[in-house]
């Protein structure tokens, strides 16, 4: 069963405030969603949001608030949220247990 | 009947008022569109307009909307009767962007003027860029010229005030002789006789946008759009198997999805025939589109029931 909740990896949460420039005792809101559109129908969208709204799903790990719109929620419940440092390219990487394809390049799911 | 287009000498005048009207507005609008849809329309000018083509993640066409940006909102027009499945379309996949759209049908009905001199009568010019948009004011009312060339000629379509609508073709019928008022099945003749698609006909769940003309609305230099990978995957490799064609049919009673026939193998189907059962226009095999030859057309129980001539006519770049 896919567990209702978003999990941000201790990396992932790492590369956050780096690239926020933030110390590691200041808080930093993460806002994750999906945007329609890519080859496939629905992309990832990761931006700084420091302000909340009020139908907001509020998570906190690792020192990260993350917040997700309610809409976007439905289709993100139980993903992984992870950094890749690897070779076959850096950047953050969705385990999304909701997505049943995706397009070539990776950017896009469908559900 | 409307025998022959002649827009030099002739005009004609569509009540087009069953295309869903839409105004958008939100600072989101055209990207969100740009991101559902094969053509580039994120960076529409003030005043100027495009057609563009719905698609789903398999490559299917939803509609093709014609939008015209005017500054502070986006006019949006569907397919008849498919208002409903656009806007479901669009409300799938709007989570957080600024837009909202809203139907002005009751507000706005949409007059097609067809011929070259319209634009001297109404603006005192010869003529306006296609997709391009003025205000102008008519007995009156304030209304919107926006040149769409829906039949492949020099073509109009008039944004009025719905209660001035018969007003206003009243009038414009008298702005010279000879203006003909166009019904349902005078402008299906000449959409069939140009050789353009229609939702329901040629536009369905059956042809991807190669198949049916409409690739010249499939940017191939825009980011990613839903069903894009599909789309180009079918033209880069070669992949398309069949292509609209005008055909000059002897039937004698049509019924739609009328099979085309060579020996023993199924190559094509009708999708949409004249009224007069003399020009049709049909989905063919690629293998099979040389220009002059004839098919057999059968129907469902494979009786034969008349011929198919492939016509010699490059199809225009339009959306009835």
């Amino acid at each position: 069963m896919t567990p209702l909740t978003i999990t941000i990896t201790e990396n992932a949460a790492k590369h956050v405030r780096d690239f926020t420039g933030r110390e590691s005792e200041e808080n930093v809101s993460l806002r994750v969603g999906v945007k329609g559109g890519g080859c496939s129908g629905l992309t990832y969208d990761l931006s700084i949001d420091s302000e909340s709204l009020e139908t907001d799903k509020v998570i906190e790990e690792h020192g990260i608030t993350i917040l997700i719109d309610k809409k976007s929620y439905i289709f993100l419940a139980g993903t992984i949220l992870d950094y890749s440092g690897g070779l076959n390219g850096k950047g953050f990487v969705f385990s999304n247990p909701n997505a049943k394809t995706t397009c070539g390049c990776g950017t896009s799911f469908s559900v | 009947m409307v025998n022959k287009l002649s827009t030099k000498s002739q005009q004609y005048i569509f009540d087009r008022s069953y295309l869903g009207i839409y105004e958008l507005t939100g600072k989101d609008s055209l990207d969100l569109l740009n991101r559902l849809s094969s053509n580039k329309v994120d960076d529409l000018n003030i005043n100027h307009g495009d057609s563009t083509i719905l698609t789903n993640n398999k490559g299917r066409v939803i509609d093709v909307i014609t939008l015209f940006q005017l500054g502070s909102k986006t006019l949006m027009f569907t397919s008849k009767n498919n208002s409903q499945e656009v806007i479901d379309w669009i409300d799938t996949y709007t989570f957080i962007e600024d837009i909202s759209l809203v139907n002005i049908n009751s507000e706005f009905n949409l007059i097609t003027l067809i011929g070259d001199n319209w634009t001297e009568h109404l603006i005192q010019k010869p003529t306006i860029d296609k997709f391009t948009c003025e205000s102008l004011e008519i007995d009156g009312s304030s209304c919107l010229i926006m040149r769409t060339d829906p039949t492949g000629h020099i073509g109009y379509d008039l944004l009025v005030p719905a209660n001035k609508k018969e007003d206003i073709i009243n009038s414009l019928s008298k702005v010279k002789p000879n203006i003909e008022i166009l019904n349902d099945y005078q402008y299906d003749y000449i959409r069939i006789n140009e050789g353009i698609p229609r939702l329901d006909r040629e536009i369905n769940d059956d042809f991807n946008p190669w198949e049916i003309n409409l690739n010249y609305l499939i940017n191939m230099n825009k980011g990613c759009y839903i069903g894009q990978e599909v789309i180009l995957r079918l033209n880069t490799y070669e992949k398309v198997q069949k292509f609209l064609k005008k055909l000059s049919i002897k039937l004698e009673d049509h019924k739609h999805n009328t099979k085309i026939k060579f020996a023993d193998d199924d190559i094509g189907i009708i999708t949409s025939v004249d009224n007069t059962n003399k020009i049709a226009l049909g989905v063919i095999n690629k293998k099979y589109c040389e220009i002059g030859k004839t098919y057999q057309l059968v129907d469902q129980n494979s009786e034969s029931i008349g011929t198919a001539e492939i016509l010699e006519t490059e199809l225009p770049n339009s959306i009835a």
